[in-house]
């Protein structure tokens, strides 16, 4: 049970960096994909945000369909080389769709269970799915909440460094500044390089 | 406290928040108050007077919120989470302009949204009666 408390956040965190990047790829998208992409970042933090109230991954085979659907459109707008024609960075795309396939693998999960739960065995046991914990209870979660946080911080900054919105946001030309002291790899989202 | 996740994170966080605040004054000597362009704090996190303010008060709040009770500490997680959530968003489209009155760069971004993961996390995931065992305590 350690490592189900440990990551029990994990998906809800993993849907709060999803959307942060998909909104941030919807600000520098143009035409129908720059809706898309926002509806989908709302959704993302919206159920992100309700799942950690609630203690559970809520409505899970919507969760499930709406983030199967989202990866669909994000491998086609690869495939199809739509992605470049409408300004979405692929990079943060990439990194978005991993954030949404550990909703996807959690919500699948849960739909699972649930199916299996509903068929009528005389031992089952109800309780697994009647759950009404917080979703940080005890200091254990508290941990894995901490290090869900560092991990999903680490892959949506320079997946957000790396949108329209935030190389705008950083300037090349203002690099070395104050004598070079303000110049960090992070500028560039910790990507290594200089100039 | 020792059993409240939003005592424990807020009493840290909020010690952290005022260190760190204390510590950017001494890199930001010559630095205008709203500067673009602040200091280094280690070296990696840009902050000008105004940042270091934030970060005391903010810092103060958390430590007396978690000194409190388990309401207060689960209000004031939630409220600055969500807050450096909506600046994780926000700074994005202003660093590096005139707006950037925090003086933020990559590294604070990296900082403030694993923050605010943590604070809202807490706040909004840990001791959901909170409020409620609180009034039930409080009334006669």
């Amino acid at each position: 049970m350690t490592a189900p408390t440990l990551a029990r956040t994990w998906p809800m965190l993993s849907a709060l960096g999803g959307g942060l990047v998909l909104l941030a790829l919807a600000a520098g998208a143009g035409g129908a994909a720059a809706g898309a992409l926002a509806v989908a970042g709302i959704a993302g933090l919206s159920w992100g945000v309700l799942s950690l109230r609630a203690g559970r991954a809520i409505v899970p085979a919507v969760a499930l369909g709406v983030s199967t659907a989202v990866l669909a459109g994000a491998g086609a707008l690869v495939g199809t080389g739509l992605a470049v024609a409408t300004g979405v960075a692929v990079g943060p795309l990439v990194a978005a769709s991993v954030f949404i396939a550990v909703v996807a693998a959690h919500t699948a999960f849960v739909v699972r269970r649930r199916s299996r739960a509903a068929r009528p065995t005389p031992d089952q046991d109800r309780s697994v799915d009647a759950t009404t914990r917080p979703a940080v209870d005890g200091r254990l979660s508290l941990v894995g909440l901490v290090a869900g946080a560092l991990l999903v911080a680490g892959l949506a900054t320079p997946a957000l460094a790396a949108t329209e919105a935030g190389e705008l946001a950083v300037p090349h030309g203002e690099h070395g500044k104050q004598g070079g002291t303000s110049v960090t790899d992070a500028d560039h989202g910790g990507d290594g390089h200089r100039h | 406290m020792r059993n409240s996740p939003n005592r424990i994170v807020a009493t840290v966080f909020g010690a952290v928040y005022v260190l760190v605040g204390l510590l950017g004054f001494a890199v930001t000597g010559g630095v205008g108050f709203i500067a673009t362009e602040g200091g280094l704090l280690l070296g990696i996190f840009e902050v000008n007077p105004l940042h270091n303010i934030a970060h005391l008060l903010i810092g103060a709040a958390l430590l007396i919120a978690g000194s409190a009770n388990v309401a207060a500490a689960k209000t004031v997680n939630t409220v600055v989470g969500g807050a450096y959530l909506l600046l994780g968003i926000v700074g994005f489209f202003l660093a590096g302009t005139a707006a950037n009155v925090l003086a933020l760069n990559t590294a604070d971004h990296f900082l403030h949204l694993a923050s605010a993961i943590v604070l809202l996390g807490v706040g909004v995931g840990a001791e959901r009666s909170a409020r409620v065992a609180t009034a039930e305590g409080a009334s006669p």
